[in-house]
């Protein structure tokens, strides 16, 4: 009986603490919340500046040392395939690969220094280039579309005229690569010595990321 | 280890080579024109070869009035750009563009290389005479019986405050079908204000819209307009299997395109294929839309007792609708058939050639 009695007041006592300590604990949570909301609060302040950036990552096609073949009049030098023809130089595979790194769009142009003649002289020389997406829908319209550039995708003589290539060159990583594949005709009358050219890529922001078609007319009295 | 060392740095070497990187930042900039103000710009220029010659120039409009704190860089770097606008531009009103450039000077190369120009825009708007009021129209596609947003927003472009009235009509196949007014107020010089108002399109019917805003100001008219397209819950069949080869599972499908411009998550079909003695039904797995989008269901249809033409009736189910569509299935032999009929005719014709050839030259014997 003693021994039920006194396991009874142990009992008790340890309610009476258990509550005590829930309720002291909830009383110093709430001080401390209202202590913290009492103190001053402040800004966090970001600026995220835009910046236009080209990377070759590939930024140079270097065939090294070669003549044509004896017997034949042309040597073909071909990036894409990766093959050279009649002609004894190292087949050098792709060609110039040009990312945007920047965190804009880019209005992408692209600038031959050299025609073929002026490169390579001879019977009937021919520098082509074909630009095209290593990325998927990396190259675009103003508008979202396919490139207006006509021989995307296709070899053509390179330009030396400034050549838009790109209305909208994108910035999003896995959409922002473009490859200039090269083909060369040598003719075995050629230039001789170390002949070289340089292809100039020039950007800047591209101006237009028309969701809406919007036509807009200004009449003046 | 020596030559492992030796390797990698080579390595190394080869792969800094092969790659150019120039970045310049900001990459552009916008001010309002304020008579005798100097705006400095400051530029980071980013170039991963710290050999590399850099040329920095300016132009485009008003480049007589830019000072370049540097010409020419090696490597990467800062240039500070500070414009002295004038107390008078003339007759320039609008925007003016002034490019800040970089260009890498190229290396000597054998073969082809490459060199990286980049520019950046600083536009500095100069005020119409006058009264100007410059507006951007913005209208989503939507459903029929629903609320489509409307924005109109205004930017007073010109050198006196003026006052605004505007309203944006509704129109289809030229036609007025509604307008959204606003109520007029006063804009003042550079401020801007977005209306926004809302269409319900309930009593409209699906199709193609133009929402055609005007905003008159007082010494002149806005017009901004734009297209957008009103949906409905309707999906068309725009294709299915007309002919299939006998013999075997044949795969039957049927293409489809969402008129609703929201997404749909199932859509399927019901597909009754039948003649004067037998019927056949089968039901596609279902496919999600997107708004506006197109898809393909497929269906599996055993033809091996099947010749000769069917009437099919597809039913589209989606969101509690229904759409129909008929047309005539042909079950025809399959052409591999033909073709191994035709090869065993030609073999046993050759065959039969060289048996009586043979037997010739026998009797001659």
């Amino acid at each position: 009986m003693k021994e039920d009695g006194l396991l009874l007041l142990v009992a008790v006592i340890a309610l009476i603490v258990s509550v005590s300590s829930a309720g002291i604990t909830y009383l110093s949570f709430s001080n401390l919340v209202s202590q913290i909301t009492g103190y001053a609060t402040g800004e966090a302040n970001l600026t995220v500046e835009s910046t236009v950036s080209i990377n070759f990552s590939n930024s140079s096609v270097n065939w090294g040392s070669g003549r044509v073949n004896t017997g034949q009049t042309k040597a073909y030098l071909d990036t894409q395939s990766g093959t050279v023809t009649f002609g004894n130089w190292t087949a050098v595979s792709g060609g110039l690969v040009v990312e945007n790194t920047g965190n804009v769009n880019l209005t992408l142009n692209l600038t031959g220094g050299k025609t073929a003649a002026q490169f390579l002289s001879g019977t009937n020389p021919a520098y082509k280039w074909n630009v095209s997406n290593f990325e998927v829908g990396s190259c675009l319209n103003a508008t979202g579309g396919p490139p207006l550039y006509t021989q995307f995708g296709k070899f053509s003589d390179v330009n030396t005229s400034t050549e838009l290539i790109c209305n909208t060159f994108r910035f999003e990583a896995g959409n922002d690569t473009i490859l200039i594949a090269f083909n060369l005709t040598v003719p075995e009358n050629s230039l001789k010595g170390a002949l070289g050219d340089i292809i100039t890529a020039t950007a800047f922001q591209a101006r237009f990321s028309q969701k809406y078609k919007n036509l807009f007319f200004q009449v003046r009295r | 280890m020596k030559k492992v060392f030796i390797m990698v740095i080579f390595l190394i070497c080869l792969v800094q080579l092969s790659s150019a990187n120039l970045g310049l930042s900001p990459s552009k900039k916008y001010f309002n024109y304020v008579p005798g103000e100097e705006i400095i710009v400051k530029y980071h220029i980013f170039e991963d070869n710290p050999e590399r010659k850099l040329d920095i120039s300016v132009e485009g409009d008003l480049k007589d009035y830019v000072h370049l704190s540097k010409n020419e860089l090696t490597g990467g770097g800062d240039v500070t750009v500070t414009i002295g606008l004038p107390e008078s531009v003339g007759e320039m009103p609008g925007d003016n563009d002034i490019s800040i450039v970089v260009k890498q000077q190229p290396f000597e190369s054998q073969f082809i290389g490459t060199a990286i120009e980049l520019s950046s825009t600083i536009t500095i708007f100069v005020p119409y005479p006058g009264k100007y009021i410059q507006a951007v129209l913005q209208v989503p596609n939507g459903n029929v019986d629903d609320e489509i947003p409307i924005e109109l927003k205004l930017t007073n472009r010109g050198k006196s405050e003026a006052g605004v009235s505007s309203r944006v009509d509704i129109k289809t196949e030229g036609e007025n079908k509604g307008s959204v007014n606003f109520s007029p107020f006063i804009l003042a010089v550079n401020e801007e204000k977005t209306l926004q108002g809302v269409l319900n399109t309930q009593g409209y019917r699906p199709g193609d819209y133009l929402a055609d805003a005007f905003v008159n100001y007082g010494d002149g008219v806005s017009n901004v307009n734009q297209t957008f397209r009103i949906g409905s819950l309707f999906v068309n069949v725009t294709d299915f299997s007309d002919e299939l080869s006998q013999g075997g599972i044949q795969k039957f499908l049927i293409d489809v395109q969402s008129l609703w411009n929201s997404d749909i998550d199932d859509v399927y079909a019901d597909v009754n294929i039948s003649n004067e003695v037998e019927s056949f039904v089968f039901r596609t797995p279902s496919i999600p839309l997107n708004a506006w989008s197109e898809g393909t269901l497929e269906g599996f249809l055993d033809t091996s007792d099947m010749s000769g033409e069917y009437e099919t009736e597809i039913t589209l189910n989606y969101l509690g609708s229904k759409s129909l569509t008929s047309g005539i299935l042909s079950i025809k032999k399959s052409s591999m058939i033909i073709v191994i009929i035709v090869i065993g005719v030609i073999l046993a014709v050759i065959l039969l050639l060289a048996l009586i050839r043979r037997k010739r030259k026998r009797r001659k014997r």
